[in-house]
């Protein structure tokens, strides 16, 4: 039952990890605006920027 | 702040709008572009704008309906609008610092962060408590316990923030909210929890600190996001208006921005544009669509000396106008910024939740400090009481009481959004409980603001023929609905020739070398007496052969004659005033059933008469939708206008009836009621989970544990109450 040790140190710094994800995206306003984001997949003229 | 407050005054509503810039080189520039509606125009306009010379960037953002442009400080909203116009689109600058939706924005993706940290903190720390509760011991409890101090301290210190600053503001002021104990709660029970694992004891209570934060968030953000846009009155106001005129300058006339016209100042309107500002009419005659003031849709004769206000649309001839007064200081101006102070009024009002927390906080402080001081006269052990002090604070559970109100308002304008009613303030349905006088506007709001022709099929078709193509030849409100009632019956347009309008009398022209006249009574037949004059009517005559006439009547909205029955069951007042002419104001309430009318009624003569009904202590719920309105809808207890409605009007009112399903409001009513209803039981369940849990904490017997799952469930309880059917 050592691995416990070792286990929860990494799973708390992989959610730590997935939690610092989230807040660089909502500083980065991808949640702003979803109807656009779903309507800028149909465009045509699609160019490398996202 | 204060620049926020310098910019609603009024010589600054005009659109000297400036772009937002941290850089000394560039600058943000927003617009509001509302035909935005496929991925078509985002490519269209982000493309269009970035080949603009001194653009740097773009983005639209569909949901708002708004373009964010980066460029360099030579580039000013002038040039975009231009650029948006030749792409096609119409749009109007937004000026940033005045916009209130930029706070709301950060406000809410503040709180989406907050909730995310404590929400990840309370699962880890949680984890780790089911391993204690179920009898972790000694080593294996520690290292847990410090775990969970790990995760939970800097996390509470992070999403507890809204809490601390809120609870320090209101202690600034001397008087305690909601967030006084709830901040002392989770402050104490960090610092004991902290204190009894480095004394290595049993009980700590990080998890509950956590889930106590994790749910008082979430109904933070539920609030936030209920609380719908609004845009002040001013914003849209100026959308109406026109921001060029034509001045005469030395006999010449020049394009000149609406700012800058003083009084005196001789300005062209020619016919299809906007009045710029108030004046009197020195030469030309026409007619004017006068339905943003007046409520009225029958168009009005102008001539010489005639006055002419900001706002008004000059429908069929050219009108040279003599200012009266400047743009901020006309009769429309003057109607907003009665309607700001109306609204910074209505704000004052004290909702079901602000009155429980006045007697919910300090009672908690009371039971909480009672409790200590008892189990310290009882074992002089500082420690313990302490600690029961605490659990007392925390299962007192401000988690019900915070979210009892949120759930039910979210849940509440999410069925209503369903039927097509949008509430945008979130005390609206409260208030709506507590009226008992209905206030109608008549025009645009139990009316369609159309009129419909209803004495089409009398008239044969070659005469209809005929007289709908000389009708298609005007933007006159009556002629519109000929040609389009001949249209919708397959009837052939002629062309004719010659054809001519004539302000304030009609329109003329040849057919076959015939002459036909369409138009008012008094030049198509003065001399006729066998027809009445007491309908909406239009004549034509061929020659001089028989005048037929064309009648029309106001289009009343689906379903309000048994609207209006419902609600008078209710034993609510209902009452219509209108700024149209007595007679037909008096016809309209007689078909649906209204008896109190008033017709030829001035905006503040509507404003005047609910202040009357205000002194009265009755409770007014204004149904409105023009600028007539606006002051109005304002100062009742509670406001709603059609979505076909002014956007000033939008923007002051509580809520808004897409659809045009007026016919709704007994719906609503109901709704409003049931909800207030769910908020009552929802403070009942915490209520009587207080009365439970309070002496099962003072007694001492609440661990950790008891803790948790007693204020889960409660919150639980109370969102799942919110959330039924």
């Amino acid at each position: 039952m050592n691995i416990i040790l070792i286990l929860l140190p990494l799973s708390l710094l992989l959610g730590a990890i997935g939690l610092l994800l989230f807040y660089w995206a909502v500083k980065n306003n991808q949640f702003d605006d979803p109807e656009g984001n779903a309507q800028r997949i149909l465009r045509d003229d699609l160019d490398e920027h996202p | 702040m204060s620049q926020f407050y310098k910019t609603l005054t009024p010589s600054t509503t005009l659109f000297k709008t400036e772009g937002i810039s941290t850089n000394p080189f560039k600058h943000d520039l927003f617009l509001h572009v509302p035909q935005i509606h496929c991925s078509g125009c985002i490519s269209t306009i982000e493309k269009g704008l970035e080949k603009l010379d001194g653009i740097i960037s773009s983005r639209v953002h569909y949901g708002l309906k708004r373009v964010m442009v980066t460029a360099t400080q030579e580039i000013t909203h002038d040039h975009l609008v231009l650029r948006l116009k030749d792409l096609g689109f119409t749009s109007e600058p937004l000026d940033m610092t005045v916009h209130n939706m930029q706070r709301i924005n950060e406000r809410s993706k503040n709180l989406l962060l907050r909730l995310a940290v404590s929400g990840f903190a309370c699962m880890n720390v949680m984890l780790m408590s089911i391993a204690i509760w179920s009898g972790a011991e000694d080593t294996t409890r520690q290292l847990f316990y410090w775990l969970s101090a790990l995760i939970a301290l800097p996390s509470l210190a992070f999403s507890s923030q809204p809490f601390f600053i809120n609870a320090f503001s209101s202690l600034k002021k001397l008087k305690l909210n909601m967030d006084v104990p709830i901040s002392l709660a989770i402050f104490l029970s960090s610092v004991i929890s902290l204190y009894e694992i480095i004394l290595d004891g049993k009980h700590a209570y990080f998890d509950a600190a956590l889930t106590l934060t994790f749910f008082l968030l979430c109904g933070r953000y539920l609030e936030c996001l209920t609380r719908k846009r609004s845009q002040s009155a001013a914003q849209q106001l100026s959308k109406m208006l026109s921001h060029k005129a034509l001045k005469y300058i030395s006999g010449n006339v020049h394009l000149v921005n609406v700012f800058e016209l003083k009084v005196g100042d001789r300005v062209k309107v020619s016919s299809g544009s906007i009045i710029p500002t108030d004046g009197i009419v020195i030469n030309g005659e026409s007619e004017t669509d006068r339905s943003i003031i007046s409520g009225e849709n029958v168009p009005f004769s102008v001539r010489s000396g005639d006055k002419v206000y900001a706002g008004e649309f000059n429908i069929n001839g050219s009108l040279d106008i003599k200012v009266t007064n400047s743009q901020d200081d006309t009769y429309l101006q003057r109607i907003v910024n009665q309607v700001s102070i109306s609204e910074a009024e209505r704000n004052k009002y004290t909702s079901l939740s602000d009155k429980a927390a006045e007697i919910y906080a300090p009672g908690v402080h009371i039971l909480a400090l009672s409790a200590f001081i008892f189990w310290i006269l009882f074992t002089l052990d500082f420690r313990y009481s302490l600690n029961i002090s605490i659990a007392v604070l925390i299962i007192t559970c401000p988690c019900a009481l915070g979210l009892a109100v949120p759930t039910v308002i979210a849940s509440t304008s999410g069925k209503l959004f369903k039927k097509g009613i949008l509430v945008k303030t979130s005390t609206a349905l409260e208030r709506l409980t507590e009226v008992d006088t209905i206030i109608f506007d008549k025009t645009g709001t139990l009316t369609t603001g159309k009129l419909k022709s209803i004495n089409v099929s009398e008239i044969p078709k070659n005469i209809l023929s005929l007289a709908a193509s000389i009708s298609s030849y005007s933007l006159h409100p009556l002629a519109k609905e000929i040609t389009r009632v001949a249209k919708s019956k397959g009837v052939k347009f002629k062309t004719l020739d010659k054809v001519n309008e004539l302000p304030g009398k009609g329109l003329e022209a040849f057919y076959e070398g015939k002459k036909l006249c369409l138009g008012k009574k008094d030049w198509v037949c003065p001399n006729e007496k066998s027809l009445a004059n007491n309908s909406i009517a239009t004549f034509f005559k061929i020659d001089n052969q028989k005048v037929w006439e064309f009648k029309f009547l106001e289009e009343i909205r689906d379903g309000v004659p048994q609207m209006l029955k419902k609600l008078q069951n209710l034993n609510l007042d209902t009452v219509v005033l209108s700024g149209d002419n007595a007679s037909s104001t008096n016809k309209l309430a007689k078909s649906i059933g209204i008896k109190k009318v008033r017709g030829g009624v001035s905006p503040n003569y509507k404003m005047r008469y609910i202040k009357y009904l205000n002194s009265r202590g009755h409770k007014v719920l204004m149904v409105g939708d023009g600028l007539n309105d606006t002051a109005a809808l304002s100062r009742a207890h509670v406001s709603i206008c059609p979505s076909t409605a002014l956007d000033a009007a939008k923007a002051s009112v509580d809520i808004i009836i897409l659809n045009g399903k007026i016919s709704l409001i007994p719906t609503l009513l109901k709704i409003a009621h049931t909800s207030k209803t769910r908020i009552i039981q929802n403070f009942l369940i915490a209520g009587i989970y207080n009365l439970i849990a309070v002496p099962i904490a003072t007694l001492g017997f609440v661990t950790p544990l008891i803790a948790a799952l007693a204020m889960s469930s409660s919150s639980i309880a109370v969102s799942l109450n919110a959330l039924r059917k």
